[in-house]
């Protein structure tokens, strides 16, 4: 019923990561890849995504109330084995049906060099979302999973 | 420590088209749009997407943590003053790295909102809607607000 995914921002002419100061100050053609592991580059804007699904019944609600969150993972990098869970983003919406998506975007790059630069790094990227209204749901959850070479 | 510079509301419009993006035709127009700050919305012309937008400054990097709140207030469609409801439509606590200046940008689809809200509370009419931004941490701030006003016309002009 609900759905969370993630996307890179690119430019289409290069296929480059779309830098996030970019997007802000411009809203330039972007093509928008579909993240199911993070590799090879680290993406400068990451967009979340969440959705209504068709309901599986003809009784449809009018509107929906939504808890949704990002975490990281971030590993550490003396010691792979230590892990923690760093909330990004949490949020609570009305979500009208005839819309039935929110979206946010926001700099991973700058979290990465964040993380990075104080002995971690993103391991994994998580997002989460349940419904509160019409009907409480357990969480939807996607997961990706972060390998770069740290180089 | 970190400071909330700027807050406003802009909507996007591809001038070439003359038309106002919704959410989904951001980034997929071939010339950038024209970004347009906005404090009233014309309810015969009225764009189909807001955008709050929140500028803050370190001059050390540091990780904050800010609240945004998007939010309608309704009035009667018959009397078309007052405030009879407030709708809180989305509610983020996010976590920024602010290294000097981060912008951050919390989109809202104003148009399909209307529809739903029509729908939902069908004596009432959109009165404001309001982007509202505080810092929690490192330190807590006020919360500044930016209003954007509904302009009608009235019945007959």
């Amino acid at each position: 019923m609900l759905q969370v995914r993630f996307e890179m921002g690119l430019s289409p002419h290069t296929q480059q990561p779309l830098s996030y100061a970019q997007w802000v100050q411009q809203k330039p053609l972007t093509e928008w890849r579909l993240l199911k592991q993070v590799s090879a580059e680290v993406p400068s804007i990451v967009r979340a995504t969440v959705q209504i699904g068709k309901a599986p019944t003809g009784k449809v609600a009018r509107e929906y109330t939504i808890e949704f969150r990002v975490w990281y993972e971030i590993t550490s990098q003396n010691d792979w084995g230590i892990k923690r869970w760093i909330l990004r983003l949490k949020s609570q919406l009305e979500l009208p049906v005839e819309l039935g998506i929110q979206r946010w975007w926001w700099n991973f790059e700058s979290d990465w060099d964040y993380w990075m630069e104080r002995g971690w790094f993103i391991s994994r990227l998580r997002g989460e979302a349940r419904l509160l209204h019409s009907r409480k749901s357990s969480w939807y959850k996607t997961d990706v999973p972060v390998s770069i070479s740290l180089g | 420590m970190a400071q909330i510079a700027r807050v406003e509301v802009v909507s996007y419009r591809d001038e070439r088209a003359q038309q106002d993006l919704d959410l989904e035709q951001l980034g997929n127009t071939p010339t950038s749009p024209k970004c347009i700050p906005l404090h009233h919305i014309d309810t015969e012309t009225y764009p189909n997407a807001l955008i709050g937008v929140v500028t803050l400054r370190s001059r050390q990097t540091e990780r904050v943590q800010i609240e945004t709140l998007w939010e309608y207030g309704l009035m009667s469609e018959r009397t078309m003053s007052g405030l009879a409801k407030v709708v809180r439509r989305l509610h983020s606590w996010q976590w920024e790295i602010v290294s000097n200046w981060r912008t951050i940008e919390i989109p809202l689809s104003l148009s399909e909102d209307e529809n739903w809200l029509r729908e939902r509370y069908p004596n009432l009419v959109p009165k404001f809607v309001a982007f509202q931004v505080r810092l929690l941490t490192p330190h807590p701030s006020r919360w500044i607000r930016r209003e954007v006003k509904y302009f009608y016309l009235p019945w007959g002009d």
